[in-house]
């Protein structure tokens, strides 16, 4: 389990993040949502270590930092929302930076690397100069990275990915598609946080929602007991409709 | 897939390395034919073999030619290398020890060193004086490696026009400590200063040989530990350090080794810009972006680009030699305005 207890962040004397306490199984897709602001990014970065706040993170009921480096980067892998890599390597050399630490043959580099990128559906470009492929693709590869990267199963305990607006530059097949992988990979124990803006997609796909609000979490829970009317008021200032969708159960918001 | 042509091109360069050395051997005011300067090479390393050769020919091979070459080798190596490194640590192509102003920062440790070596004892070419220059541009280097790092380091990275400003700058900076130096020295030590400046291997000896040569032992062996955690780096410090990369050992060894390089050349060639930024460019044309192929291919090219600048020095106006710093600026800075137009789009 991945654990953030007790978090406070302050910058410049404003509380950024205020006595935050979020877990994450190693089984289970959870959603963190919540308006512009509200401290999503910043959540992320205190888990990565990024960012020093009181409070404490876990890993598998270890503090963070007592993981040495590579045995930390072999159970948790984060997607940052942008990347500024701006030399001319091929999709393929991306993902391969991710199997840095690995001490894999060659040739189970290379088959570690293309089902990635397959999982990724970004195969077809491995050969394609990052530099140049559109945003969407380029996210979709640096997703084939971090999957590269927590490849191997851990002796003990499970993997986490922390996804910061994976779908951001994705068409809304390849959102649902990511989705749909992440729930795959969560029966693999593979957990994933993964901050969405489509209420709709974190509805619909998320073991848990997270809301946070200026700084604090204001509701956790299933997805149909989170998203109420007078949530979605409170927090995102929206006057919306909530229906069941009639085959599959999972609430369903119109604005 | 450009990886795939590391062993051609490694091949080509390292043919084309020992025939660019053979020619720096052969061609000088005294010229030899290649058959000649290869016996007059051998009868320096096995002299009962080859006894019948030309007693001047062995001399001008051992003291001038020699240590010139395998110099130049060294430095263009050196620099090269480490112009790489510091465009991965910069995360930036145009990153450069000449730009960013790391080699004024050396040639102001070397001229103080010239200078306050003189009011302590007279000039004069000693192992010691050398060794205090070397040590001098060394802590010039890394001050203002360090200083640039943080100036135009932000929370998404290295900002070009910061680290290009601030290479102006430091430039500047120095610049004027080295003309209140001059101003005060005395002719040697003004005429000294002033070749520096310039960049030149006419002074070439054994001591200056070894110097550089131990900081390309190190250099080299600096390039498998800090290849893979390079290549990280170029995604993001953040990325790097998620992937496991210890960033702040990774960017400390970057910067003493940069500027362990650039001081060592400057303390014994003076400066001599560009070899770092060309080189890796056209080795990143050749076979991508990768460290581990980049940095020991730019080592090699970089032997063979400064041979060659240093070969056109010496024979483009024969007799008259001119500085290979100035033969270096005139094909390099064309070369930077190229890459800056190539490039203008994605600075802001």
């Amino acid at each position: 389990m991945l654990q953030a207890v007790d978090v406070n962040l302050t910058r410049d004397d404003k509380a950024v993040l205020t006595e935050v306490n979020v877990a994450l199984n190693c089984n289970e897709v959870v959603a963190l949502v919540g308006p512009n602001g509200a401290g999503k990014s910043s959540l992320f970065n205190v888990i990565s270590g990024e960012l020093l706040s009181s409070g404490q993170v876990f890993i598998e009921q270890l503090l963070r930092d007592s993981w040495s480096p590579p045995e930390l980067a072999q159970r948790l892998a984060i997607l940052p929302q942008s990347s500024q890599l701006n030399f001319p390597f091929s999709a393929f050399e991306v993902v391969n930076i991710g199997r840095m630490n690995k001490t894999t043959s060659h040739l189970e580099n290379e088959r570690v690397i293309s089902q990635v990128m397959s999982w990724a559906d970004i195969q077809d470009k491995a050969q394609n100069i990052y530099t140049h492929l559109s945003g969407g693709e380029k996210q979709r590869v640096q997703l084939a990275r971090i999957f590269a990267q927590i490849w191997e199963k851990p002796s003990q305990g499970g993997r986490y990915l922390l996804l910061d607006e994976p779908t951001a530059a994705l068409d809304l097949y390849h959102q649902h598609q990511l989705l749909n992988l992440l729930k795959e990979l969560a029966q693999q124990q593979i957990g994933s946080l993964v901050v969405l803006h489509d209420l709709n997609l974190a509805a619909r796909y998320a073991d848990r929602v997270v809301v946070l609000d200026h700084g604090k979490v204001v509701a956790q829970g299933a997805s149909n007991e989170v998203f109420t009317q007078s949530l979605l008021k409170s927090v995102f200032s929206l006057e919306c409709e909530i229906i069941t969708h009639p085959t599959a159960g999972y609430p369903v918001i119109l604005c | 897939m450009k990886i795939s042509r590391v062993p051609v091109v490694f091949a080509i360069l390292s043919v084309s390395l020992l025939a660019i050395m053979l020619f720096s051997l052969m061609i000088g005011p005294l010229s030899f034919s290649p058959w000649q300067s290869l016996q007059t090479l051998g009868a320096l390393f096995v002299p009962e073999t080859f006894s019948d050769i030309n007693a001047t020919h062995i001399m001008v091979m051992q003291n001038l030619r020699l240590p010139r070459t395998l110099l130049c080798l060294l430095v263009g190596a050196n620099l090269a290398l480490c112009g790489a490194m510091m465009q991965g640590l910069f995360r930036n192509a145009l990153a450069d020890p000449a730009i960013i102003g790391v080699s004024s920062g050396a040639a102001l440790g070397a001229a103080g060193a010239i200078f306050l070596s003189s009011l302590v004892l007279p000039f004069s070419s000693t192992i010691s004086n050398e060794l205090l220059v070397a040590l001098f541009a060394f802590l010039g280097g890394v001050v203002v490696t360090f200083l640039v790092l943080n100036i135009a380091s932000t929370r998404h990275g290295t900002s070009v026009s910061v680290m290009l400003l601030a290479g102006i700058a430091i430039t500047a900076l120095a610049g004027a400590g080295i003309a209140i130096l001059s101003y005060f020295a005395d002719d040697t030590v003004l005429r000294n200063i002033v070749a520096w400046q310039l960049g030149s291997l006419v002074g070439a000896n054994w001591i200056m040989v070894g110097l550089c040569a131990l900081v390309s032992m190190v250099l080299f062996a600096f390039i498998k530990p800090v290849a893979k955690p390079l290549n990280a780096l170029l995604l993001g410090e953040s990325e790097a350090r998620h992937l496991g990369v210890n960033v702040q050992w990774l960017k400390n060894t970057l910067v003493v080794l940069t500027a362990l390089a650039v001081g060592v050349s400057v303390a014994c060639v003076g400066l001599i810009g560009f070899v770092g930024l060309v080189v890796p460019h056209l080795i990143r044309l050749l076979v991508g972006p990768d460290h581990r192929y980049l940095l020991p291919l730019s080592g090699l090219l970089g032997a063979c680009f400064l041979l060659l600048a240093d070969l056109l020095a010496r024979t483009l106006f024969m007799p008259i030699e001119l500085p290979v710093g100035v033969v270096m600026g005139c094909i390099g800075a064309p070369f930077f305005i190229f890459l800056l137009m190539q490039q203008k789009q994605y600075m802001v």
